[in-house]
């Protein structure tokens, strides 16, 4: 009998989209299992399902064949199912000990027994091959060292399955390498381990069996041994995105953005963005490719000023834009659609007129007097322009679906008269529709003669818009294609994936 | 003027002025431990020192009026906690709203059980005494200093250190800090944050409390409208430069009692007008602050390559 | 008719407001209940003393003119921490910012000899160019040091309250006079009253003014709409190129200045000499007032009217009975705690959302 099954989960959001659809996942007991899709799959979903972050829609979990209720983490851990999460839940001014035991502290006469808990820890860290420092401070530890604690928590509480989200997404590959070896040690035990991740090659260098995750459904369940890495990835990087841009050929002009040795550290030393060059020219669509995480953050924070600390030059419009306000890089002809739209690219509490305007405000001022009526008639034209279903551009920006919101966010950018526009995943979780009317938009930017930065790790997406691709790989340009059209998907998801480099 | 700071009279005198500032130091140290500003600590202690006052004329026993004062104070936390976690109101508007509350309802209470208006001083308070440890207290300079202190010094040491080894030893503590360290991280391991924080706000109050009935039964012995005098939020500020070390809240809450001190008694030995050297414990403060904020060792190093999650001040 | 009106509460913005009303309403009378149990348990004669409180200020012209009078500073401070709060800025230094204008008002006219009508504008101006010099140190503690901007506002209340003191004991004593107090203010520096029974002076008129300025200022100007994205979301607001940190240091500057301002006018209108011993305690009212009106200036004088019925019939009623005043702060801190509260009432919120959803509108 298998140790643990999920049967026909499904999990739909409130705004409609199905995260999970009758998803199926079974773990045999002593395994290490694989499930495996690229972002928004829906393989972090059914995971938190599990763990009871997230309530299901649909479907049943069974732990040794006997129905579960999970509704809470602790309900999870009663059934001793533990989760290392991809972001840290350590709690940094405390101690390695301290935050592993958090919760179930153990006391001696009322008072903390702080020597018993830290021997413990040092036991279980040795037999494990996860030893930490139990006195050091979890804000000095480096990301590999709270992965290792994160498991430590697990344990402690009696965890038999273990979850791991991503858990080699920011580790550089000589702490990978250590960390299977961990993950391995505990399989001879009898743990049973599921392994959230989107990297191929370590799939087949860890893992028993792989299950694909693909647009919230389930390409099923594979023993590693018996598949290939084409023939996963295959499946699990389908075109979310079936639509035909007609696009003529491009005709890039003058460059617009330079960018030269950009290095960008982090702070444990190492290197998010490691020495990359490039130029962005106009009437030309340059596409960041690859899977997220690569340095495409880092270098798009660069280019519009949001990061300062970098080395190497960015020069835009042939000015070094090193320390220079927000306001002025604006001005010299930069628009960005940014990654996270509410926090940083919109102000959802005010109204979608405001946040149309945004950008316009100074130009339509006149003796400090904003002139509304000029922008009010602009903002209607951009809500028909762009067909942004809202009632009234009163409204406050929040009450319009991601979509829209997304729209009146794209509709300032673009509305700006911008030499460079960066969509930094400009239609990430966006509904079709206006997924292809983004699309459009920015085709006919690029053929009024601006230059398009676009960031994607959607691989239809890239194929369709790109005139030419960079894609990152751990913070350095894999691959430079300038000929799109014979470049296949599979070809193009080997450079994302690491399997292979051009340079 | 140096063998005025160095005389047992100054070492005295300036703890004496210093007691309230150091309780509401004590209060802001724990509530501040559970990722609360509680601002209502400046009425709490006036609300406090009314109910000491009160209840120490009316039953003519001190203890009966300490008492009073510390219920009072955790009455004032439980009200406080209603409003912040039940009604979900602002922690800053809500204490705000509920020192106001004091100032009015303490001027209420202090008509019509007494018929009076301003300060309860035709019926004074029961003065809590002074312990007098014969033969060690005549120690010079510091005999008196350690060994003939009011009650409610030693009080205050005791519970001082009580405090620590809560916070610091005991599981009740280390739940406290992980709920004002990282709320949503302490909820995930099913600590239950809103009972937590409740429990830090008791002890608050009890602090809260005690710094009114100093006041009121110790400092002077009568409650008087707006006699906290901006104490509580100067506790705050020795907190917040205490930076979580409760002996440096200890000894900030001492520094700014002592200049409060100096200022009263500098007054007869300078030729500076009194309203000026008012001014100086709230000016030293705000020196302070700044010179605390500029200070680059104490700011926390950024873990850039986590994602920066933003923490709200209720977790 | 209905039906009508059931279309209009259907449009989503319109709904929210309903319910903000509604909510204050409740608000206003679970406070006003509140104070009425206590006068009911402290008072010998509470039935008289509830009267007096509610309908002292329609009796006499004097009384209704005390309404407004008591409503004056309670809208300058208000309107000045509406600006504050809306770039996210809880700071409370109004009150020694009205403190410093209600003195250096006084001194100014009364020590200058200057020409009716220039006089009392230099006497306003000039108080809250001071006010905002000093309001800049908590300001300026806040953008470059983020020292918390309520501590340090409540320090230098108290430090130039004292200064203000020694000032005023020290310097601008009126020798002639009984009791502490500035020189007389000249006709020439006064400003002219509205209506002389009742005492209610033009000042009311910069107060309403000042108060319609700040709106429009808020939601028509750029540096307003400046104010606004940086109270709202500071990242965005950064994001497209407004200087948060200059945004902080001047709405609180600009602050102080009004408040200052409001002091000013507030005692060239309705004093003749300085001679308050203690702070007024107007900024923290400002603050609670900003709160209850929604920080829209707009909507402050409506509060502060009503806030001013409310202390000109608890001034007559301690006056005539044996309730002391200060239940005036008892029924604001009930209001500004259920104002503040989201929970408060959110549920009846909450149910008709849900039945609009339903009904396929929303």
């Amino acid at each position: 009998m298998d140790h643990l099954a999920l049967v026909a989960i499904s999990k739909i959001y409130p705004n409609g989209v199905v995260a999970n659809d009758h998803v199926n996942f079974t773990l045999r007991r002593g395994e290490i299992h694989a499930i495996i899709g690229e972002n928004g799959a829906g393989k972090s979903t059914v995971m938190k399902v599990l763990y009871g972050l997230e309530k299901k829609d649909g479907g049943e979990i069974l732990l040794d064949g006997k129905r579960l209720s999970i509704n809470s983490p602790l309900d999870a851990i009663t059934y001793h199912i533990g989760m290392v999460p991809q972001h840290s839940m350590l709690i940094d001014e405390m101690t390695v000990s301290e935050n592993i035991f958090l919760g179930i502290e153990q006391q001696s006469g009322g008072l903390l027994d702080a020597k018993a808990m830290k021997r413990e820890t040092a036991e279980l860290g040795k037999r494990y091959n996860l030893w930490v420092d139990p006195l050091a401070r979890c804000a000095d530890l480096s990301v590999s060292q709270v992965q290792k604690v994160s498991i430590l928590k697990s344990l402690v509480r009696g965890v038999e399955i273990l979850i791991l989200d991503e858990p080699t997404a920011v580790l550089a590959p000589q702490e990978t390498r250590e960390l299977f070896d961990q993950l391995k040690l505990l399989k001879q035990d009898g743990y049973s381990i599921i392994i959230i991740t989107h990297k191929l090659k370590e799939i087949k260098q860890l893992c028993d069996r792989v299950t694909i995750m693909r647009a919230g459904r389930d390409m099923g369940v594979f023993d590693v041994a018996d598949v290939s890495e084409e023939q996963i990835s295959s499946l699990m990087i389908g075109g979310s995105i079936d639509l035909d841009i007609h696009k003529s050929p491009a005709r890039p002009a003058l460059d617009v953005l330079w960018v030269e040795h950009l290095r960008v550290a982090r702070d444990n030393g190492t290197y998010a963005v490691d020495d990359i060059s490039f130029t962005a020219r106009q009437g030309e669509i340059l596409c960041f490719a690859g899977v997220e995480g690569n340095g495409q953050r880092e270098t798009v924070r660069c280019i519009s000023g949001l990061e300062q600390k970098y080395q190497g030059t960015v020069e835009l419009q042939g000015k070094d834009i090193r320390g220079m306000k927000i306001k002025d890089i604006r001005a010299r002809g930069l628009s960005v659609i940014p990654e996270d739209r509410l926090k940083t690219g919109a102000n959802g509490a005010a109204s979608i007129l405001d946040n149309l305007s945004a950008i316009a405000i100074d130009q339509h001022t006149r003796w400090g007097v904003i002139q509304y009526r000029r922008l009010k008639t602009r903002a209607s034209e951009m809500i028909r322009r762009f067909d942004i279903k809202a009632k009234s551009f009163s409204q406050p920006l929040n009450a319009l679906s991601g979509g829209n919101m997304q729209k009146v966010i794209v509709a300032r950018e673009i509305s700006a008269d911008c030499a460079l526009l960066v969509a930094d995943q400009p239609t990430r979780g966006v509904d079709i529709g206006a997924t292809n009317f983004i699309h459009k938009t920015l085709v006919t930017m690029r053929d009024a003669g601006k230059a398009i930065l676009l960031v994607s790790s959607d691989i239809s997406e890239v194929l369709n818009l790109a005139d030419r691709i960079l894609v990152f790989y751990k913070g350095q340009v894999s691959a430079e294609i300038s000929d799109v059209d014979s470049l296949s998907e599979e070809q193009l998801g080997r450079y994302m994936l690491g399997m292979e480099k051009m340079r | 003027m140096i063998d005025f700071i160095f005389s047992e009279t100054f070492l005295v005198s300036s703890l004496a002025y210093a007691m309230p500032i150091i309780f509401a130091g004590l209060a802001a140290y724990i509530s501040k431990k559970a990722g609360l500003l509680n601002i209502n600590i400046e009425g709490s202690m006036s609300m406090a020192a009314l109910a000491g006052a009160l209840v120490s004329y009316f039953s003519q026993s001190w203890v009966l009026g300490v008492v009073s004062a510390v219920i009072t104070g955790m009455l004032m936390s439980l009200v406080l906690s209603a409003c912040v976690m039940w009604l979900k109101t602002d922690s800053v508007l809500s204490g705000i709203a509920l020192n106001t509350l004091a100032s009015g309802l303490a001027v209420v209470i202090l008509f019509a059980v007494l018929g009076v208006q301003g300060d309860t001083s035709s019926s004074p308070s029961l003065m809590i005494p002074v312990l007098n440890i014969p033969g060690l207290s005549a120690i010079p300079i510091i005999g008196r200093f350690l060994f003939q202190e009011n009650v409610l010094v030693y009080v205050m040491i005791s519970l001082a250190v009580l405090l620590w080894l809560v916070v610091e030893r005991t599981r009740l503590g280390a739940h406290i800090k992980a709920v004002g360290y990282n709320a949503q991280a302490a909820r995930s391991v099913g600590i239950r944050v809103e009972r937590t924080r409740l429990v830090a706000l008791l002890i608050c109050g009890v602090f809260s409390g005690l710094g009114g009935a100093y006041l009121s039964m110790v400092y002077l012995s009568y409650f008087s409208v707006g006699m906290v005098a901006g104490r509580g939020f100067i506790g705050i500020a020795a907190e917040a430069m205490g930076a979580g070390n409760l002996l440096s809240t200890l000894f900030f809450a001492w520094l700014f009692g002592a200049v409060d001190y100096f200022a009263t008694g500098a007054q007869s030995v300078l030729n500076v007008p009194y309203e000026l050297l008012n001014t100086l414990p709230y000016l030293m403060t705000v020196i302070a602050l700044v010179i605390y904020s500029l200070k680059p060792g104490l700011k926390k190093r950024s873990r850039k390559q986590r994602d920066p999650k933003p923490v709200s001040k209720e977790g | 008719m209905i039906q009508r009106v059931k279309a209009l509460m259907r449009a989503d913005g319109l709904r929210q407001a309903f319910f903000e009303v509604l909510r204050t309403l409740a608000a206003i009378v679970l406070a006003l209940l509140v104070a009425l149990l206590i006068i009911l348990f402290t008072s010998q004669e509470p039935g008289r003393a509830i009267r007096i409180f509610l309908q002292a200020p329609f009796l006499s012209s004097y009384n209704f003119g005390q309404i407004i009078t008591q409503s004056i500073p309670l809208i300058f401070t208000g309107v000045a921490v509406c600006l504050m709060i809306r770039a996210g800025q809880f700071n409370l230094f109004v009150e020694g910012a009205f403190f410093v204008g209600m003195l250096f008002g006084a001194v100014i006219a009364a020590g200058f000899k200057l020409p009716a009508v220039i006089l009392p504008i230099v006497a306003m101006l000039l108080p809250a160019l001071l006010a905002g010099l000093i309001g800049y140190l908590p300001a300026k503690m806040k953008s470059a040091l983020n020292i918390n901007e309520f501590v340090s506002s409540l320090m230098f209340n108290f430090i130039i309250f004292w200064v203000c003191l020694y000032l005023l004991n020290h310097h601008f004593l009126d020798p002639e006079y009984s009791s502490l107090a500035t020189r007389t203010i000249p006709p020439a520096g006064k400003l002219f009253f509205l209506s002389v029974t009742n005492e209610v002076s033009s000042s009311f008129l910069i107060a309403l003014g000042l108060a319609v300025l700040a709106w429009f200022f808020l939601n028509h100007t750029r540096w307003g709409y400046a104010i606004r994205m940086t109270g709202e979301n500071p990242e965005f607001a950064n994001f497209i190129g407004i200087n948060v940190r200059a945004v902080v240091t001047r709405t609180q500057v600009l602050g102080a200045a009004i408040a200052g301002l409001g002091g000013a006018a507030f005692e060239l209108g309705n004093f003749y000499r300085f001679n308050l011993k203690a702070l007024p305690n107007y900024g923290f009212d400002g603050f609670i007032i900003a709160i209850i009106a929604r920080n829209n200036p707009l909507l402050v004088p409506l509060v502060a009217l009503f806030m001013g019925y409310l202390r000109a019939g608890a001034a007559q009623m301690a006056l005539y009975s044996d309730v002391t005043n200060d239940v005036i702060y008892i029924i604001q801190a009930v209001m500004l705690i259920l104002v503040g509260g989201q929970a408060f009432l959110s549920f009846l919120k909450k149910r008709s959302l849900r039945k609009a959803a339903r009904e396929g509108g929303g």
